[in-house]
C-alpha cells in the first residue's frame, strides 16, 4: 500500500496543475500582507469604528496573529477551489488521459487504487494547509509581531491572548484540515463518475456555491436542512477563536463532516468497483 | 499443468439492449502467438477486457493456466502484460519513470540493467528519459510494450496493436511480437482487424462476428488444405486458360492486367497444375499457391450473416 501511495503522490508531484494552488497562496497572502504593512492600522480602525462609537477600546494594535486570522477568513474560501483542482483530477485523470486501463490491469484490487489515491489527495491538501499556516499565520508572526487577537463577529467582539493563540490557530488548521477533506472526497466522487477533469472540478464548486447560498437565506425550509449542509460546518474553524469556546457544536459539525467524508467515499468505492472501462 | 494457458467458455456480455457477447468460447496453447480476429464490434476489445478485469461479464468462465481469472484476479493479472487499444502513459513523465510506476505496481523492483535491457528491445535506447509526452504514436507503441513485459509475464495481451502506426511502425512491432514467442517463450494474443499483419505472425486463430466465436485453429491448417488460390503469371493466358479449362481445373478468365489467371484447387493439386503447365510448354513468369486470410475471414463473416438471416 506504500508503494501505491508514494506512486499516487508522484504522479500528484508531476502534474503542473499541483503547484498552482501554492501558487495562488503565496501570491494572494504576500499581496494580503503587503497591503496590510501598509494600510494595516487603518483597516482596522473601519473595523471597529462601529464599536468606537459605544466603547472607547484602547491598545488594540495591528499583528501577526490578526493578520493570519483575516488571511485565513479570506483563504478559506478559495481553498476548495485549489483541492479540488487536484482531487477531482484524480481518478477522471487518469480516463481521460487512458491510462485508467493500464491501472486497472495491474494485480492491485480497485478499493486499494481509490484508497492510495485518496490518501495522497488528502496529504496533497494537508501540505497545501501547512503552507497556508507558514504563509499566513508564521509569516504574519515575523512580519508584524505577536500580540492578542481581536475577533470581530456580527454581535460581539473576542480578545484573545497572544498566549492563547497558538493551539487555537492549530486547531483551526486542524479543522479546516477535515473541512477540506469533505471537498476532497466529494470531488473523488465525482471523479469517479467522470470522463474528464473538468467536470469534477466545476461541479464540486456548484455544489459548495449551492450549499452556501443556501445557507445564506433565512428562509424556513432552507433551515431544515442547513444543519446537514457541509457547507455550514467548514466554517466551524472560525469557532476555535470564540469564548467560552463551542465545544460540543465543533464536535458536531466536525462529526457532520466526518460523515460526509464516509459516505462520499464509500459511494465511490462501491460505484468504482462495478465500473465497467470501456473507454 | 493445462496445455492451454487461457480458455474462455460460453463469455456473455451485454450494454444494456446491444449483445456485446453471446456465449463465446476459445482457447490459446501456451508459447503460441494467438490471433483475434473479427470485424469493428465484433466483441473482439470486450473479451479482452474481460480477460483483464475491465469490464465485469454478464456470464461464463475465463480461465488462465485452469484458474478462474475472476476468482484469482491478482494471480492472473500478475501474469499478464498487455496493451489495451492504445498505450497511454503519464505524459509529464520520462519513459523510465512510467516503466518504474508499472513494475512498481506489480510489486516489482527492476534493476536497472533490466529496464535497460527491456528499452533495448524495443529500440528506445537514448530516449529513455525524455518525457512521453514528446513521443510519437509509434514510440509510446514501443513503450508499451516494454511496459508489458518489465515484470516478466507468462502471457502478453495485445489489442489492436498497431493502430496509428506506419508501415515502418508495423513492420518493427511485428518483428518485437515475433521475438517475444521466439526468444522470451511468451504466449501472445493479439487482436486485430487488419488480417494481413495476423496473417503474417500467428500461429493460431480465432475469427468472432456478433461476440461469438466463428471458426479457432492453427493458422496453417485454416489456411491450407482445400481452397487455395493459384495465380499463373503468363503471357499466354488465352492458351493457358484453354489448357486448364480442358484439364478440368476451376479456372476463372484473365484478369483485367491480361496476364494472369486464378484458379482454385485443393492443396494436393498443385503439384500436377504445375506439372500440367510446364508439360505444356507455355512460358510461365510466376507460379503463387496462397489462400488469403481474408478470403477466408470474409467467407466466414458473410456466411454468419446470412445464416443470420435464414435464422
Amino acid at each position: 500500500m506504500l508503494d501505491l501511495i508514494r506512486t499516487e503522490i508522484f504522479k500528484i508531484a508531476a502534474k503542473p496543475r499541483s503547484y498552482i494552488g501554492f501558487a495562488a497562496i503565496f501570491a494572494i497572502v504576500v499581496i494580503i500582507q503587503i497591503a496590510l504593512y501598509a494600510d494595516g492600522q487603518a483597516y482596522l480602525d473601519f473595523l471597529i469604528q462601529s464599536l468606537n462609537q459605544s466603547f472607547e477600546i484602547e491598545g488594540m494594535d495591528f499583528n501577526g496573529n490578526l493578520v493570519g486570522f483575516i488571511i485565513l477568513q479570506t483563504l478559506i474560501i478559495q481553498m476548495p477551489l485549489l483541492v479540488a483542482l487536484v482531487s477531482g483530477d484524480a481518478i477522471s485523470g487518469e480516463i481521460q488521459g487512458g491510462t485508467i486501463r493500464s491501472l486497472l490491469t495491474k494485480p492491485v484490487s480497485r478499493s486499494r487504487i481509490v484508497w492510495a489515491k485518496f490518501i495522497a489527495a488528502e496529504l496533497y491538501t494537508l501540505l497545501l494547509i501547512l503552507w497556508l499556516g507558514i504563509l499566513a499565520w508564521i509569516a504574519s508572526l515575523l512580519f508584524f509581531g505577536p500580540g492578542d487577537l481581536v475577533v470581530l463577529k456580527s454581535d460581539s467582539l473576542v480578545i484573545v491572548r497572544n498566549a492563547d493563540t497558538v493551539w487555537r490557530f492549530l486547531s483551526a488548521f486542524g479543522v479546516a484540515f477535515l473541512s477540506l477533506s469533505v471537498v476532497v472526497a466529494l470531488s473523488f466522487l465525482l471523479s469517479a463518475f467522470a470522463e474528464n477533469s473538468i467536470a469534477p472540478i466545476i461541479i464540486t464548486m456548484s455544489v459548495i456555491l449551492l450549499f452556501t447560498i443556501i445557507g445564506t437565506f433565512d428562509i424556513p425550509v432552507f433551515n431544515q436542512i442547513k444543519p446537514f449542509l457541509f457547507t455550514t460546518h467548514m466554517i466551524v474553524w472560525r469557532n476555535f477563536f470564540d469564548r467560552p469556546l463551542p465545544v460540543e457544536q465543533i464536535a458536531q459539525s466536525a462529526g457532520i463532516m466526518a460523515l460526509h467524508i464516509v459516505v462520499f467515499l464509500s459511494a465511490t468505492l462501491i460505484y468504482f468497483n462495478k465500473k465497467d472501462i470501456t473507454q | 499443468m493445462t496445455d492451454h494457458i487461457i480458455e474462455i467458455q460460453n463469455l456473455h456480455k451485454s450494454f444494456g439492449d446491444f449483445r456485446a457477447l453471446d456465449g463465446l468460447n476459445l482457447s490459446v496453447r501456451r508459447g503460441e502467438i494467438f490471433g483475434f480476429l473479427g470485424c469493428n464490434g465484433a466483441g473482439k476489445s470486450t473479451t479482452i477486457r474481460c480477460m483483464l478485469s475491465l469490464i465485469k461479464p454478464d456470464a461464463g468462465e475465463i480461465l488462465f493456466n485452469g484458474k478462474s481469472t475472476g476468482e484469482h484476479r491478482n494471480e492472473f493479472l500478475r501474469q499478464v502484460g498487455c496493451i489495451i487499444e492504445k498505450p497511454d502513459f503519464y505524459a509529464n513523465l520520462s519513459a523510465l519513470d512510467n516503466l518504474n510506476i508499472s513494475a512498481r505496481m506489480y510489486g516489482v523492483k527492476p534493476k536497472k540493467q533490466e529496464v535497460l535491457a527491456v528499452i533495448d528491445l524495443v529500440g528506445l535506447n537514448g530516449r529513455e528519459r525524455q518525457a512521453v509526452k514528446t513521443y510519437s504514436q509509434g514510440m509510446k507503441q514501443r513503450l508499451g510494450i516494454a511496459q508489458a513485459l518489465l515484470h516478466q509475464p507468462e502471457l502478453i495481451i495485445l489489442d489492436e496493436p498497431t493502430n496509428g502506426l506506419d508501415p515502418k511502425g508495423i513492420i518493427d512491432l511485428r518483428n518485437i511480437i515475433r521475438r517475444l514467442k521466439t526468444d522470451f517463450h511468451k504466449t501472445v494474443i493479439i487482436s486485430s482487424h487488419i488480417l494481413s499483419e495476423i496473417e503474417l505472425i500467428a500461429d493460431s486463430l480465432c475469427i468472432i462476428d456478433k461476440g461469438k466465436t466463428i471458426i479457432q485453429g492453427r493458422t496453417a491448417e485454416l489456411l491450407s488444405e482445400n481452397e487455395m488460390l493459384v495465380t499463373v503469371e503468363t503471357d499466354q493466358p488465352r492458351e493457358m486458360f484453354l489448357l486448364l479449362q480442358s484439364a478440368g481445373r476451376e479456372v476463372s478468365a484473365p484478369a483485367s492486367d491480361g496476364h494472369t489467371l486464378t484458379l482454385k484447387t485443393g492443396r494436393a493439386a498443385i503439384p500436377q497444375i504445375h506439372r500440367e503447365i510446364v508439360q505444356s510448354g507455355l512460358p510461365v513468369y510466376g507460379f503463387y499457391a496462397r489462400k488469403k486470410l481474408e478470403d477466408l475471414f470474409l467467407n466466414l463473416t458473410q456466411n454468419a450473416d446470412a445464416n443470420a438471416g435464414l435464422n
